[in-house]
């Protein structure tokens, strides 16, 4: 089953709880020098946006479809699963950073051993039936993962409801 | 669908393969490859050599007869085609034999530039060029027979990797160029001085703005002179001059031919039901709007999807590439993105604490070209700012990309520059 992660950046307000999250169902030590897999950040505004609200989100490997990484990591540890999530083997990693050029939003971190990490969608824990940990800590439930047909559902709910709302 | 010949058994021939296969279960795909090996990334070579990967683990999908098996192919390993007649759409195999198909994919690749070079040994004893894995596997033997010293001629992405490889062997390098600089066609002189310092601060020599006119041999060495009158002599030389597109086995006169075979954005050629992907072909550039040869790998898989898709019944289309690459080597991380002839505006960002820069050059909202040292944070988010510049005609970048330049350590100045707003 194709599964879907999704940020209502509307209900995002980068309270850190996913990073957190993260960074203990991954072990990683920033203290350590270990870069974190998802962030959250405040995004400075546009100059025509002054004034107007603040853009705050969370980010993560976006697990995209035709993923580039995929496509440039030179000895195939990149790949995608049975939920669509984009998954390593880093056992052959050689460091070259290939897959860091490939991602738009800087999903590949790399450690000491200069191999690659990244978010797998904890993949161990939705094989189990369990939710990815940033989505299960989000307070206000901006951030989701879904299949692909709930996802389009909710989606097409969503839109009925703002229509409703709109012709009041 | 019919039935489709692959020559050539790349990241391009084994995509156009898998593409092929998944979209058609029952479809006939024979593939020809003159090697006995399954597609091996050239990237991989230098780090064989440099003892940092195992001799497999080139071949980032497994051993051929498991690929083959896999995708369902009919694989004719150690066949080189002698010739394709491509109106008919026939090769001629060596033994002459000739088979007709109703499509076929040319992923022939491409191999290194030797140039004609006053005195270069006949049995090129000593001269060694790095492309494929038997390349790897001699300049291995050589390096394990123990080298006194090498000149690597040409500072090329190969060029370097190659200097990498040997100096983790602990053999004295001399790296020479025509060009004033390394990465001649990536880098602007600022960023290029800083590798410079770096790797003479490493014992390697520097040779630039010195063409090689000749090789001699003394004895067991290798003497290489050089336009400006001076001289090397070495155990071996690396010839690390670029690449060429693998084409001997078409008549060009069949083809509408450019520095490689031209193909459109579904990778036809100007053959009907011939598509040729990777390094033997020329697309379509996105900055320049020209084909261009682009000689990476991710290049290859993508175009070979294409063409798979194609033959296949789903039209599909490419996107363009452009010219771009991130190297890691000596501890260095360099990521040269687009045109570095391109003129502009200079825009230069040096982190006050950190060990990185980034420069770019924009031309009115057009970003033309990115250079950036050790950071590969920003590789990605940048080179997406760039394709966004190209094809979304200088929209504003959206907040999840802002958000990955903010975490890179760009700061908001350049950010918003770089941006588009």
């Amino acid at each position: 089953m194709k599964m879907i992660f999704d940020l209502d950046m509307e209900k995002c307000v980068a309270c850190g709880a996913c990073a957190v999250a993260c960074m203990d169902q991954n072990d990683i030590w920033p203290n350590q020098g270990q870069t974190p897999f998802r962030h959250v950040g405040i995004v400075n505004p546009l100059p025509a946006q002054e004034g107007g609200a603040l853009t705050v989100l969370s980010l993560g490997c976006m697990h995209c479809d035709n993923a580039p990484c995929i496509q440039a990591c030179p000895v195939g540890c990149l790949f995608k699963d049975e939920m669509n999530l984009t998954v390593y083997d880093n056992t052959r990693c050689i460091g070259c950073h290939s897959c860091a050029m490939a991602c738009p939003y800087g999903a590949p971190t790399y450690r000491e051993d200069g191999r690659m990490y990244k978010c797998d969608g904890c993949a161990q824990r939705q094989k189990n039936g369990m939710v990815p940990a940033c989505v299960r800590v989000c307070p206000t439930g901006a951030l989701t993962c879904q299949s692909e047909e709930s996802y389009l559902e909710n989606k097409r709910a969503a839109s009925i409801r703002k229509i409703l709302q709109n012709n009041r | 669908m019919g039935k489709t010949a692959i020559i050539g058994f790349g990241g391009g021939g084994y995509h156009a393969a898998k593409a092929l296969r998944k979209a058609d279960p029952h479809a006939q795909i024979d593939v020809y490859t003159d090697t006995a090996d399954a597609p091996a990334n050239p990237m991989l070579t230098t780090y064989y050599v440099a003892g940092r990967i195992e001799r497999d683990t080139q071949m980032p999908y497994g051993a051929a007869d498991k690929i083959a098996q896999e995708l369902g192919v009919r694989l004719f390993s150690g066949v080189r085609v002698r010739h394709l007649r491509a109106k008919e759409r026939v090769l001629v195999l060596p033994d002459g034999t000739e088979r007709s198909y109703d499509d076929i994919v040319l992923a022939t690749g491409s191999h290194p530039l030797v140039p004609p070079i006053k005195g270069l040994p006949e049995d090129r004893k000593g001269i060694y060029v790095m492309r494929t894995m038997a390349d790897a596997d001699r300049l291995l033997q050589r390096v394990h027979e123990g080298i006194g010293s090498a000149v690597v001629i040409g500072a090329s992405w190969v060029g370097i990797k190659v200097v990498e490889a040997l100096h983790a062997h602990h053999v004295p390098i001399v790296l020479a160029d025509m060009a004033p600089r390394i990465f001649p066609t990536a880098t602007m002189p600022d960023v290029a001085d800083i590798i410079h310092q770096r790797l003479t601060d490493m014992g390697v020599r520097l040779k630039f703005g010195a063409g090689i006119s000749e090789i001699r041999q003394e004895g067991d060495q290798l003497v290489s002179l050089y336009h400006d009158g001076t001289e090397e002599t070495s155990d071996i030389i690396a010839l690390c001059l670029g690449l060429r597109p693998t084409v001997d086995i078409i008549d060009p006169a069949e083809f509408r031919m450019g520095r490689g075979i031209c193909v459109d954005l579904h990778m036809r050629t100007s053959v009907p039901h011939i598509y040729a992907v990777g390094d033997c072909c020329e697309a379509y550039e996105m900055i320049s709007g020209q084909p261009v040869v682009v000689n990476l790998w991710a290049n290859a898989f993508t175009q070979g999807e294409i063409a798979g898709r194609n033959i296949a019944g789903y039209p599909t289309q490419f996107q363009g590439n452009f010219i771009h690459n991130i190297t890691h080597f000596m501890g260095m991380d360099f990521i040269g993105l687009g045109d570095n002839r391109a003129s502009g505006e200079q825009i230069v960002y040096r982190h006050p604490k950190e060990d990185w820069v980034f420069y770019a050059t924009i031309d009115g909202d057009v970003i033309k070209c990115i250079n950036v040292l050790d950071n590969h944070k920003v590789s990605g988010p940048a080179k997406a700012v760039l394709i966004r510049c190209l094809t979304a005609g200088g929209e504003a970048i959206g907040p999840a990309a802002r958000l990955a330049l903010q975490q890179s350590g760009l700061p908001a100045e350049i950010i918003a520059k770089i941006g588009g707003y």
